[in-house]
């Protein structure tokens, strides 16, 4: 909602500021009111960037490094976008606003980048949690099984869950090695010259995420099979 | 006559004195007897004890015969090769697993969100 409505937002900011800027000529100047528009639109990215790092800051998840890292990118774009508004306030040709109202997206990609980036050092982060637990619940299912073989219960089908639960915990390990450091590394810059800057990463997040659901169903199976 | 008498007197007291200690002895004999049947039962379990192998398993405990007969320890021996076909007894697993899991599950569920949000968000731009 926020994105269209922003993108709608400096749409017409720039579309008013060109076709201003192209009538300089032929029509009075209303710099104001191109102004106000891109004013707007720094707001609303201000108050994404508040909400993000609410979210950061009450995060159980996400590693001290990872909020200090996210924590500089947020400031860092809320301080540069309010350098810019100022300076946007301060323009008194077309032509610098226009260009000042452009750095809105293409110099802080809030919402294509920032936002994303931070989602998913939540969710890397969270993975990596669940892939600790994960782990040490391990070794407690395999005495729990071996347990059951003493007793006299046939464990074939425990023991093949127990292999897949371990082999989708290595690969989600695999696969979360370096990948939040990684995508947070990722500029402005370096959207605007690939769009698709985040979507290894996102596609690793998805793999990692579904192996361990299923990691979890074998823990989950392996449990009712040894009550049972 | 008063003589006669008196020895036909002590005659028939001999004779019933006689049958008295026969059948003392005949009731000492039995007592013997049933003590000696006695003492040969608890010989019998008491070398079955001895004799019985326990395994460990709750399987054999549940099929074992009682162990007063040679037919019981035979019994109680063999069951453990045959284990597969009692049920085993159902092993609890550390509570903490259960915790984990639910964590885990909440973790996760709160990463489709965001990584749903993420996804949505790059591809809009701006």
């Amino acid at each position: 909602m926020n994105t269209k409505h922003t993108l709608m937002t400096i749409g017409v900011g720039i579309i008013g500021v060109v076709t201003f800027a192209g009538t300089a000529n032929a029509a009075p100047v209303d710099l104001t009111a191109a102004k106000a528009k891109c004013d707007a639109a720094i707001t609303e990215r201000v108050a994404e960037l508040a909400k993000l790092t609410t979210r950061v800051n009450s995060a159980k998840a996400l590693t001290a490094d990872h909020k200090a890292t996210v924590g500089g990118i947020l400031s860092a774009s809320n301080s540069g976008l309010n350098d810019l508004k100022a300076k946007i306030d301060a323009d008194t040709d077309a032509a610098t606003l226009k260009a000042d109202c452009g750095q809105i997206t293409a110099g802080f990609r809030i919402y294509a980048l920032r936002a994303p980036q931070v989602r998913l050092a939540l969710a890397g982060d969270r993975q990596a949690t669940v892939l600790t637990k994960g782990t040490t619940i391990v070794p407690k299912l395999e005495a729990a099984i071996q347990k059951a073989a003493t007793n006299g219960k046939d464990v074939t089908d425990a023991n093949a869950k127990l292999d897949d639960l371990k082999a989708k915990l290595a690969d989600a390990t695999t696969l979360l090695n370096g990948l939040v450091d990684n995508e947070l590394t990722f500029t402005p810059e370096q959207w605007n010259a690939n769009h698709g800057v985040l979507s290894g990463a996102m596609q690793s997040l998805k793999t990692s995420q579904a192996d361990l659901k299923t990691a979890l169903a074998d823990a989950k199976a392996i449990i009712a099979d040894l009550k049972a | 006559m008063t003589a006669r008498n008196t020895t036909r007197t002590t005659r028939t007291t001999n004779r019933t004195m006689k049958q008295t200690t026969m059948h003392r002895s005949l009731l000492a004999t039995a007592a013997g007897l049933l003590l000696l049947a006695a003492c040969g039962s608890t010989s019998t379990s008491s070398k079955v004890d001895s004799t019985t192998t326990r395994p460990a398993t709750t399987v054999v405990e549940t099929t074992a015969a009682p162990e007063t007969s040679a037919a019981a320890v035979t019994t109680v021996s063999v069951a453990p090769t045959s284990a597969a076909a009692a049920p085993a007894a159902p092993v609890t697993v550390d509570a903490s697993v259960d915790q984990a899991l639910k964590d885990a599950d909440a973790l996760l569920g709160a990463n489709d969100q965001d990584m749903a949000s993420a996804s949505s968000a790059a591809a809009n731009g701006g």
